[in-house]
């Protein structure tokens, strides 16, 4: 079990992490999602013990553990670019937590064949990590962080040098890694789908702070504010104006709501399923253009000035670019967002 | 101060007591005594020799020829870089590698090649002993490897695309080089020259042995003041001025580097040579490959000849009248036992080099951020001895170290010591790059792994550098071998050491002496060469600053 209890680390006077605070139970994945610059891998960092916290405490397994030294923490942590030991072949970095720790030989001969095998390297303890391609590195580190069974894995970035098919592969291989061995996890990606397909639970972090935590299904069906839906992949996010049981864009009608919602100007999410275009529909665009999510087609339409809705289609009845169209929305998706903290 | 910060002065602070002891004290011994002759200032021992006729010919002249030499080095020495840069051709590693023999090679036997090939022996009939040509050639010779390795390094990593770029962009030939290549290639000419520049400054054995009496450098000069003239008042000026001239070559160059760090992307070195085409490909290569032939090899080669040459044809009488003191010879000893002196005078020093050397370099690569100009400026300090002369090093150790609170003149340690001194640049040169180029990330994920900061050293930065490190090792046993310079002030005669015995031998008239000479030349050659081979043996592929 994992808990860190509102960190705080500053590099040359700024704050790259203010105020974190999260909590992994033993044999839980949390994914730890947030763009680039907003304090994921510091986070790491801070919990193996590699910068120091000018506030706050990590405990492991109830355990305070904020001023041991990093060596002795005994978490592990996959580098974003692996760091292999290039001085030493795969079977040498894998036992090298082993021997370092003073396992014998043969402890640590059997131990590396077995993380080897984990993770499908069977085999391949001689070899040159030189040799490898992108993919056998990061399953050799991962190996090497597995094989002395830390109490929290850390993965900072695991599948982000590696190209699409290989990553989808690999995403698959760790889930069922991650549930056959028990492990406590944290996951670092700014990559929504993988983290939604790995996480137990999730946290969104943006310069240094928490904006956003919950379960995937959670964060899918209320993402809470603008900037958390437009990270998690959402589009369709607008301004919009409610008048009673009417969501206006433009000034026309978009969708009746079920109940009354506040009046005033607002943030919306629109789910894409729930929209259609209808020819009488009072709010009136332009398609842009046509784009596929997953195999499902999509136009984009312009309505007025800087509002745009992507709103799925047949595929043999798109409407062609320029063409004028109008949207309707079903009241069910529908989705009030906060402003962005 | 904290633990960790105790930690990290602590490998600096060794190199430091070092220097303090064995360069700062003895320089200040030459300071003193230059500028407080009697006890009292007095600048006038400096008016004196600024404008001594005879003593500003010679400040003159360092400054020409070192300036000439350089310029020299760079013309020849370009061509060559480009061709090693980006042409494939047969035994190009080995040539690249043998290329490192003439720079590491011992002064005195430079000078005697060259005394062989166009002295007034010359199989060739071209005597130009003690005209400036054979100073300026030996020069070139000396420092060719510096120019071509690392301008030729750089530039074999430099990608061929951004040339390329530039020509699509509607660049010349010319123009292309002018604007990219040579912005580029900026750093490493600068470090180049200024290296090529020192060295030829501070030039003595070279300018000693081929100058005759009418070329002296300055570090000539304080030896023949201190050594034959007894003028030890002139001779501290004259080191002073060296000294400062050196300091003010080195504070540019810091300066220099630091304002033109420029980080660019390399590429490995096999993705940038291409096979020769065409018959412009095939003329350069051709007539650089003639240049080192005739510029480098030719020279060796005749010495090799020189000693093997016997009133009666081919024998190896020179090397046979080794084993013994001939009657009238220069030395007292077996001309044999200089060898051993130097291998064990080499061995120690090799040992002080690396162990100073290591420690420097720790304290230099382990610095980031804030501490990074801190850094560079204990990098240029270190570097101070290699560019203030041997001679320098030399005459101080004499007029400090041999009183109290040190005196250490009977001691046989002063030779390394002085040795060592002109070494640890060259450690701190190959091994910090090393150590900056290990990825900190690495000691991370030793440290999550479970390795202690000790452990972490012992299993990372130790093996990672561990090539290096020999190569510093090799680096320095080959300096020490052929040092002359501070030698010549330190050895007591029931010690020579090879150069000062290959000295001695030159001095004498007659063709034994000067097979003998060429003998031992050749025997401190090969010694130097298999130093050079192992380091090349076990030098890491990296991108090198010699």
């Amino acid at each position: 079990m994992l808990e860190v209890e509102h960190l705080v680390v500053g590099v040359d006077g700024r704050r790259i992490l203010d105020g974190v605070s999260l909590r992994v139970g033993a044999g839980e994945v949390l994914g730890v999602l947030g763009p680039s610059g907003s304090g994921k891998t510091t986070l790491l960092r801070a919990v193996a013990g590699l910068v120091r916290c000018e506030q706050g405490r990590v405990l492991i397994d109830g355990r305070d553990v904020t001023e041991v030294p990093t060596h002795r923490r005994e978490v592990g942590l996959m580098f974003q670019d692996y760091a292999l030991f290039p001085h030493l072949d795969v079977a040498g970095n894998v036992a090298f937590g082993l021997r370092v720790r003073g396992a014998s030989r043969d402890e640590q001969r059997a131990r590396v064949e077995e993380v080897l095998e984990l993770v499908g390297l069977r085999g391949y303890g001689a070899r040159a990590v030189s040799s490898l391609s992108g993919g056998e590195r990061q399953r050799v580190a991962l190996a090497r962080a597995l094989a002395p069974a830390p109490r929290v894995l850390m993965l900072d970035e695991p599948l982000g040098a590696l190209d699409r098919a290989l990553r989808e592969r690999l995403l698959v291989e760790l889930q069922e890694l991650f549930a056959t061995l028990g492990l406590t996890v944290v996951y670092v990606t700014h990559d929504q789908d993988e983290a939604l397909t790995l996480s137990d639970a999730l946290v969104l972090l943006r310069e240094g702070r928490v904006v956003r935590r919950g379960s995937p299904a959670e964060l899918r069906a209320h993402p809470g504010d603008v900037w958390s839906a437009r990270f998690l992949g959402f589009t369709n996010v607008l301004e919009v104006e409610v008048r009673a049981d009417s969501v206006l864009l433009a000034g026309e009608v978009l969708a009746r709501t079920a109940g009354a919602l506040p009046s005033g100007r607002c943030w919306v999410l629109i789910r894409p399923r729930g929209a259609r275009l209808e020819d009488s529909a009072p709010v009136r665009g332009t398609v842009e253009g046509h784009l596929y999510a997953g195999d499902q087609l999509r136009v984009r339409v312009r309505v007025g000035e800087g509002a745009t809705l992507d709103v799925p289609v047949g595929d043999d009845a798109a409407p062609p670019p320029g063409s004028e169209v109008g949207v309707v929305v079903e009241p069910a998706a529908v989705e009030l967002l906060d402003r962005s903290p | 101060m904290s633990a960790r910060r105790l930690r990290r002065a602590l490998p600096a602070a060794i190199p430091l007591a070092f220097l303090a002891v064995f360069f700062a004290y003895p320089v200040t011994a030459i300071v003193l005594r230059g500028l407080r002759p009697g006890g009292a200032w007095d600048l006038g021992a400096f008016g004196e020799v600024l404008t001594d006729p005879s003593l500003r010919r010679v400040l003159w002249f360092t400054v020409w020829q070192a300036a000439a030499s350089t310029v020299l080095t760079v013309v020849v020495g370009l061509p060559a870089a480009y061709c090693f840069a980006r042409f494939d051709f047969a035994g190009k590693r080995l040539l690249w590698a043998a290329l490192i023999v003439p720079f590491v090679l011992p002064t005195v036997v430079v000078g005697a090649a060259f005394l062989s090939l166009v002295g007034p022996r010359s199989p060739v009939g071209v005597d130009l002993q003690g005209t400036v040509w054979a100073i300026l050639l030996a020069h070139v010779f000396f420092n060719y490897a510096v120019v071509v390795r690392t301008v030729g390094g750089l530039w074999m990593h430099l990608d061929p695309h951004l040339e390329e770029a530039a020509r699509v962009l509607g660049a010349s030939r010319w123009q292309s080089f002018w604007r990219v290549t040579w912005p580029l290639l900026r750093p490493a000419m600068a470090a180049s020259s200024s290296v090529v520049f020192l060295f030829s400054f501070t030039s003595f054995g070279v300018v000693l042995i081929l100058g005759g009496a009418r070329y002296r450098t300055v570090e000539v000069e304080i030896y023949t003041q201190t050594a034959r003239l007894l003028n030890l008042d002139t001779a501290a000026v004259l080191a002073l001025v060296q000294l400062v001239a050196v300091v003010v070559v080195l504070a540019a160059y810091a300066r220099y580097q630091e304002r033109r760090a420029l980080s660019q992307q390399l590429r490995p070195a096999e993705e940038t040579a291409r096979r020769l085409s065409g018959w412009r490909d095939r003329l350069l290569l051709g007539a650089n490959l003639g240049v080192i032939a005739l510029l480098l090899a030719a020279p060796l080669a005749v010495l090799v000849g020189r000693s093997l040459s016997t009133p009666a044809g081919w024998g190896f009488e020179a090397y046979r009248a080794l084993g013994s003191s001939r009657r009238g010879s220069v030395l007292f000893v077996p001309p044999l036992e200089a060898v051993r002196n130097s291998v064990l005078f080499a061995g120690a020093a090799t040992l002080i080099a690396v162990l100073v050397g290591t420690l420097a370099s720790f304290a230099i690569a382990d610095s980031g951020g804030r501490e990074a100009r801190h850094a560079r400026w204990i990098d240029t300090a270190l570097m101070i001895p290699l560019g203030t002369s041997a001679v320098t090093v030399g005459f101080g150790f004499l007029i400090a170290l041999d009183e109290p609170p040190l005196d250490l003149r009977d001691s046989v340690l002063l030779i390394p010591i002085a040795h060592a001194l002109v070494a640890v640049p060259f450690v701190i040169r190959l091994l910090v790059p090393a150590l900056r180029s290990i990825d900190p990330e690495l000691r991370d994920a030793a440290a999550v792994l479970g390795a202690s900061p000790a452990r972490v050293w012992r299993e990372i930065d130790l093996p990672l550098v561990g090539r290096a490190l020999l190569a510093g090792a090799g680096f320095a046993f080959a300096v020490s071998l052929g040092e002359f310079g501070a030698t010549v002030f330190l050895a007591r005669s029931e010690w020579p050491t090879l150069p000062l015995a290959i000295y001695r031998f030159l001095g004498q008239p007659g063709p034994l002496n000067f097979a003998q000479a060429a003998a031992l030349s050749t025997i401190l050659m090969g010694l130097t060469v298999a130093a050079m081979l192992l380091i090349e043996r076990v030098r890491v592929a990296r991108i090198g600053e010699f």
